[in-house]
């Protein structure tokens, strides 16, 4: 039963004391039972119990079986102060006393003695009360149970919803009535009763204003009440020791006008003026009140026959409210409303307000039962006071009752209120009274209201029995509702405490939770939040407070929020305790528009990556910074007190967040400003550090936080793995040459405008990873704040495999991005893809982060559409428009199954480096091992081109077993000019097979090589020789060793002259140190020459020509292919382009190597044959081919030694590139003896292409006549 | 005579805040509000503007008159088209309206009782008042469209001209 229920005054209020030894948890369990099952007692289902049946003949059940006993369960006692106002508020003391016994495994004789002792102690400490009852708890159903005295005794007391409980309650409400009955005669023999709030006595101990306010009631006490013996209640204790009244608390005085109204209006209304009183000064109000009190003295002759009047009245409304307790309403009703007329005709204002709230209690609860009720016209009366225009359009309605009274009801509590603010001339009511009241009040109608003002049976159920039905959708109709939410705010309002002095704490944090409970059914979200803050505020004053006072008792210094003293024991039992709590906490910060952090660790739920941006794109920017960061504090200094660590840090972690703009920030040195300046991070994280310390120190588990930056990881980079630890695509051997500087291909353009069409976005090349092998990488992480963070345990988060990470622990320092290294190694094969990384933080869970590459930063949404609180929440279809949310980007892996890795051993040379003379070459042998687990198949090996080579073609894949060496045969060159060589070996694993595995590893051996010259050769040139399928190079050879070489220059056979006694061919010598020698060597021309151009003819030159040397046990070979020529000098290698060959017909040649003939006859015929080849590809110009004739000593041509028939030129058509065998005959006679030289010369014919006589190919031949 | 001026976004964020104290009644303009006062203040007004919601559906009228009282203070509203909120806190007497303890003695000050009688706080719901504040409102507003016209100005942003901020205390100056 709430304390501020709308129907607060009809309850029993019902202490229910444990008595003997109960277990707690059991004593709780029965408790709460007794509060779920047994709070409402139908009259109805009560015994009959005919001996008591006459005795109580008003208070029967049978009289009135429709009413119910409300029964409020409670474990304390209310204090003193309370159960002073109590026969004004009967319903808050204790009229029952329960005293609950667990009777378990006790004999019978303990059993009835223990009983005994209780009910004697019952007696002794609550001699106050109503009536006094034992339940004695028989658990097995032990039916040998004592029945001692009156003691009820329950079976199955533990067993939820068993019906022995409601019949022992029966039984118990039936005692209770017949005592209550008792009770009733007492209070009706009474004359009167003292209303509270007055005070009599002690007035030096009042604040000097309050004095001030009561000189008119400081006079002897019962100034206003009606002398003679005043019994406030059948068992009074007559306190002359009462302590003063500490309720003045009236509206705040002087300076607002807004309480006086009500002052004002409530004795306007009430034909009494002089109570205005209040709002004058002090001197003022002390004379005026004087004056009055004398005025009152004498403005009735009979005021002793008023004083008794309104002392009946007073019994009267008691009685009232004691029937409606004993649920019998209908009676209640009369009895109250004949009294309070009386009352209101006296004008004892107070109880006359009192007994219209009755009144208002009785119907409700009538119309709670379903019968049929008339509004009372005492009600109407006050209203038509104060609205006629509401009572007009009431009767022109012609309503029913309920919805009449729900109409009626905010004018009546408004009267109500005004009553009891304007108290009783000079006397005023405690603020207790009128707080709650007013709580009372606004409660009820902020429920009717919520049902659109309508009293039936859902609403009527809220307000009586609090079970909250959810409202439907039309909640907020205005056009039916006529109770505004800003009238009942108003009303509320004024059970704001005001003064702390007359309040004892317990009750102002008592207030204040009734305070906001309203606002909140009147979903008033922000008024509630400051209410719940100031109650919070007044509880972590009066934690701290207590726990100084119990720390100097106990001797500790209270410095320690935390102290050690306190207990795991205790602190864990008020978190788990504080679960409600935390939800208002939660509820609060989230109405200021800040954002709390999760209570659960983070690793047990995977978050989206859209996440990230929870609470940080509109929601960041709702409500006020200042505000946030406020409530944050007062909620840490709360938790603090509790004490709360987990609280502590969830709190202070919020705080921090909300203390950095929430962003992954961008390198540049720009954070906008931050609401908390940078001191506070340092403090706040103190704060941190030391819950944690201090809750290690007490062993409490799992005390961490939550870490407050979401955008902590902004990068992952995967340092390109070593040389030797690379894996290469077997597809790409051949075409890229692998180096340790190869990265993913980006785009080269800084800016393209392409790159965002679809398709045209280059996809990162895939991470490849081997599985169980290492790899170096970092991550990149930001701290935007002030201190720096201890990283502890970092893992790499990844779909498809598990990361085994190494890492040492180490500082994020502040405001900075760093790179930690980390080594990584995948477990399993397949693909993958790396999200994140899981990161433990000191002091904080164990979290996972996303990579955020790109800087992103939450901008406030530019669409106004939400309207106050809603703000908070998206809209549905709006949310999203201009709302960008971070990138969160992912390495796509692969993981490879193992490879071997090779390493190089030792290489068979003295040392690791080779010296050789130019064109030297030499064997070793290179060694390899494995080092890995598998075996490798070394499938090639490749030495550096021309220099370097295997000795042996490699016919298998050699294979290396685990841990074991192979050694392969290498040939190096001397080279001039190259200093570093290396061999590479092409590897695989042999479980992947040596030909058809996809990924091979590459070992590289480098060595050093010194290559030292031995012959030099200079001054190149070729001469051209007689005939056009020659020439001549020249070339000077010297010696550059220091010692004798022996040389020996030789043309590649097939490219030799046909002749081989031609001594040109090849050319040997020996040269001393530094000597130089001129060698001549005549090379045929091949076929391919005329085409190339000048490198090329240089290249092929050398290959045709062998140069090679001797000396001692060296031998070498020359290279010859950086020689170069001059351009005529290619010219003459190359030769014209048509190459002419002449030869008689049916003539054989003298020699092979001469190119004279004999045997031609004076005067006979022979054919002189000319036989063209075109040696380039593309077709000739026209040709001009002519014959020479010349005689042996080459001095003149003449006639008469051969004469030839026909012209002695021709010109010829364009040779086809390539065309062989153009042939062109001359016929010839010779007419005198003697050696004859026929010569035929070619040149083109001029044309734009060629000019003539670009080129002259030539032929000759000598003929002997005989 | 204190008062508070705030200018409430739609996100229950302030884009501006001022306090001054009265000119009137030979008042130097400045705000007497107690640190305490200050803070609480914020606290007050973002409080009321459940109630201005609550107002704001009741009339037409862009001016709200008082919306809310909160012990000694009373907060006055002025809602334009944007759900952009004016609240106008005053508060008679800050020195004397101690949160923790409300009720201290007045001040002494022997000329208190003739001039709070002219004073708008003292008597916040009489038509002089609401009069004087409307005024107020009605200036700043005009101030406010100018202000927020700045094309460099984003909706829900802070206010930072130091050109409004003069205009806003000259109205204060004017009417308050």
């Amino acid at each position: 039963m709430d304390r501020y229920s709308p129907v607060a005054p009809s309850h029993v209020r019902v202490l229910v004391l444990p008595v003997g030894r109960v277990d707690r948890t059991r004593f709780v369990h029965f408790l709460t039972r007794l509060q779920k099952e047994a709070a409402f007692v139908q009259l109805a289902d009560l015994p009959s119990d005919e001996d008591a049946n006459a005795r109580l003949s008003t208070l029967s059940p049978k009289t009135f079986p429709n009413g119910s006993i409300l029964f409020n369960y409670s474990t304390v006692d209310q204090i003193d102060q309370h159960h002073q106002l109590s026969p004004f508020e009967l319903f808050r003391e204790p009229l029952l006393v329960l005293g609950v016994a667990h009777l378990d495994g006790v004999t019978p004789e303990d059993a009835e003695k223990e009983l005994k002792e209780a009910t004697q102690y019952l007696r002794e400490r609550h001699p106050r009360v109503v009536h006094r009852q034992l339940l004695a708890l028989n658990e097995p159903a032990s039916e040998s149970n004592v029945h001692h005295g009156n003691v009820i005794s329950i079976a199955e007391p533990f067993r939820d919803g068993d019906g022995a409980l409601k019949k022992a309650v029966h039984e118990l409400a039936s005692r209770f009535l017949a005592e209550l009955a008792t009770y009733t005669k007492a209070m009706q023999a009474s004359p009167s009763i003292q209303t509270p709030g007055q005070t009599s006595r002690s007035l030096q101990t009042q604040p000097v204003r309050e004095k001030s306010r009561q000189i008119g009631a400081g006079l002897p006490s019962g100034r206003h009440t009606p002398s003679g013996s005043e019994v406030s209640s059948p068992t009074s204790d007559n306190s002359p020791s009462r302590p003063p009244s500490r309720g003045f608390g009236s509206p705040p005085p002087a300076t607002s006008f807004n309480q006086m109204q009500h002052v004002t209006s409530a004795s306007g209304g009430l034909g009494r003026s002089d109570s205005r009183a209040s709002s004058k000064s002090q001197s003022e109000n002390r004379a005026e009140t004087q004056d009055r009190v004398s005025v009152q003295g004498f403005g009735s002759n009979t005021s002793q026959e008023k004083a008794r009047n309104r002392g009946k009245a007073r019994v009267g409304i008691v009685i009232g409210h004691i029937h409606l307790m004993a649920g019998q309403w209908n009676e209640a009703l009369r009895i109250l409303i004949e009294h309070t007329t009386r009352s209101r005709a006296l004008a004892d204002h107070l109880w006359h307000a009192k007994g219209m709230e009755g009144i208002c209690n009785c119907l409700l609860l009538i119309a709670w039962a379903g019968l049929e009720f008339l509004i009372p016209s005492l009600l109407l009366q006050s209203d038509r006071t104060n609205t006629s225009g509401h009572r007009k359009r009431d009767s022109q309605n012609g309503e029913t009752p309920a919805r009449k009274f729900a109409n009626i009801l905010p004018e009546v509590f408004k009267s109500i209120m005004n009553l009891y603010l304007a108290g009783d001339g000079s006397l005023e009511l405690p603020p207790v009274i009128i707080s709650e009241a007013a709580i009372r009040f606004s409660k009820t109608l902020a429920i009717i209201r919520r049902y659109n003002g309508q009293l039936h049976g859902t609403s009527l159920a809220h307000i009586v029995q609090d079970k909250i039905i959810p409202a439907n959708g039309s909640g907020d109709d205005l056009s039916i509702s006529l109770i505004s939410r800003s009238a009942v705010a108003d009303m509320l309002s004024l059970a704001q405490p005001v003064s702390d002095d007359t309040l004892t704490l317990a009750d102002h944090i008592s207030i204040l939770a009734g305070i906001s409970s309203v606002y909140s059914i009147l979903q008033m979200n922000r008024k509630k939040a400051i209410t719940v803050r100031a109650m919070v505020a007044k509880l972590t004053a009066a934690l701290n407070r207590a726990r100084k006072l119990g720390a100097a008792e106990m001797g500790i210094h209270p410095a320690a929020s935390l102290s050690a003293e306190t207990g795991a024991g205790t602190i864990l039992a008020v978190v788990e305790e504080s679960g409600g709590i935390n939800d208002l906490i939660s509820q609060i910060i989230d109405i200021y528009g800040a954002e709390m952090m999760s209570p659960l660790p983070p690793t047990s739920h995977t978050p989206a990556p859209k996440d990230l941006s929870h609470g940080s794109t509109s929601e960041v920017h709702f409500g006020n910074d200042a505000l946030k960061e406020s409530i944050m504090r007062d909620m840490v200094a709360f938790c603090e007190a509790s004490p709360d660590p987990y609280g502590v840090l969830r709190l202070t972690a919020s705080l921090l967040k909300s203390a950095r703009p929430c962003a992954a920030v961008d390198t540049e040195p720009e954070f906008s400003n931050s609401p908390i300046e940078e001191q506070e991070h340092l403090r706040l994280a103190a704060i941190i550090s030391r819950t944690i310390g201090v809750s290690k120190t007490l062993g409490l588990p799992d005390v961490q936080a939550t870490y407050w930056d979401p955008f902590l990881v902004r990068g992952i980079e995967f340092k390109p793995a070593k040389a030797t630890q690379k894996v290469i695509l077997r597809s790409k051997l051949k075409t890229a040459v692998p180096s340790a500087d190869d990265r993913i291909p980006g785009n080269p353009l800084l800016y393209d405008p392409n790159t965002s069409r679809p398709g045209t976005a280059i996809t990162p090349e895939k991470l490849l990873l081997v599985a169980a092998e290492s790899v170096e990488c970092t991550i990149e992480l930001q701290n935007p704040f002030d201190m720096p963070v201890e990283i502890e345990r970092m893992v790499l988060v990844a779909e498809g495999t598990e990361f085994a990470t190494s890492y040492r622990p180490c500082t994020l320092g502040p405001r900075r991005i760093q790179r930690i290294p980390l080594s990584v190694s995948p477990d399993n094969v397949g693909e993958s893809r790396i999200t994140g990384c899981r990161i433990k933080i000191f002091g904080c869970h164990e979290q996972i982060f996303y990579i955020v590459e790109k800087p992103w930063t939450d901008r406030p949404t530019l669409l106004v559409k939400d309207h106050g609180q809603n703000g908070r929440r998206p809209i549905k279809g709006v949310r999203g428009s201009g709302i960008t949310y971070p990138e969160t980007s992912q390495i796509a892996a692969k993981i490879i199954g193992k490879q071997p890795i090779l390493v190089f051993e030792s290489v068979s040379l003295l040392e690791s480096s080779l010296m050789l003379l130019e064109g030297e070459s030499q064997c070793f042998g290179i060694t390899l091992r494995n080092t890995s687990s598998i075996t490798a198949s070394v499938f090639e090996a490749v030495g550096t081109k021309n220099v370097l080579g295997l000795a042996d073609e490699m016919a298998s894949p050699v294979n290396i077993a685990p841990g074991e060496t192979a050694t392969l045969k290498f040939e190096a060159v001397g080279t001039a000019g190259v200093s570093e060589i290396q061999a590479d070996f092409y590897y695989c694993s042999t479980a992947d097979g040596a030909n058809t595995s996809e990924y091979v590893r590459m070992l590289s051996v480098p060595l050093n090589l010194t290559v030292n010259a031995a012959l030099r050769f200079q001054h190149f040139d070729v001469l051209p020789t007689d005939s056009s399928a020659t020439f001549m190079l020249c070339f000077d050879i010297g010696n550059a060793w220091p010692k004798p070489l022996t040389y020996s220059c030789e043309v590649a056979s097939a490219e030799k002259p046909e002749a081989d006694d031609d001594d040109f061919c090849t050319e040997n010598g020996t040269l001393g140190p530094g000597e130089v020698a001129r060698v001549h060597v005549k090379i045929k021309r091949w076929s391919s020459l005329a085409d190339c151009d000048k490198k090329e003819v240089c290249r092929q030159l050398a290959d045709h020509l062998r140069v090679s040397w001797t000396c001692e046990n060296r031998t070498g070979e020359m290279d010859l292919s950086n020689m170069s020529l001059p351009t005529e000098a290619i010219a003459l290698v190359q030769g014209p382009p048509v190459q002419v060959d002449l030869h008689i017909l049916s003539m054989a040649k003298q020699k092979s190597s001469t190119r004279s003939f004999a045997g031609a006859k004076i005067g006979s015929f022979m054919t002189v044959r000319a036989n063209l080849t075109n040696r380039i590809t593309t077709p000739t110009s026209p040709l001009f081919i002519q014959l020479h004739t010349r005689t042996a000593d080459g001095a003149l041509y003449n006639d008469r030694h051969i004469a030839v028939a026909g012209a002695q030129h021709r010109i010829l058509p364009p040779l086809d590139g390539w065309c062989k065998d153009k042939i062109v005959d001359f016929v010839t006679c010779p007419l005198m003896a003697g050696v004859v030289e026929l010569k035929v010369t070619v040149t083109p014919i001029g044309t734009a292409s060629a000019p003539s006589g670009s080129w002259v190919s030539a032929d000759s031949l000598m003929i002997n006549v005989e | 005579m204190s008062y508070y001026f705030t200018i409430i976004g739609t996100r229950d964020n302030p884009l501006f805040e001022i306090d001054f104290g009265t000119h009137k009644l030979g008042g130097d303009g400045v705000a007497r509000f107690r640190d305490e006062a200050k803070h609480m203040n914020q606290f007050i007004v973002h409080a009321a503007l459940d109630m201005v919601e609550e107002a704001q559906w009741m009339g037409k009228d862009l001016y709200l008159r008082r919306v809310d009282t909160f012990q000694n203070n009373h907060v006055h509203c002025f809602l334009t088209g944007g759900n952009v909120k004016f609240m106008l806190l005053m508060n008679p007497d800050p020195t004397a309206s101690s949160y923790a303890s409300y009720r201290s003695p007045p001040p002494s000050r022997p000329s208190t009782a003739r001039q709070s009688a002219s004073m708008l706080a003292a008597n916040p719901s009489s038509q002089a008042t609401e009069d004087a504040v409307r005024q107020f409102m009605l200036e700043v507003y005009e101030a406010w469209l100018k202000c927020i016209m700045n094309p460099f100005y984003q909706v829900n942003n802070v206010v930072t001209s130091p050109i409004f901020r003069g205009r806003v205390a000259t109205a204060a100056k004017k009417y308050l």
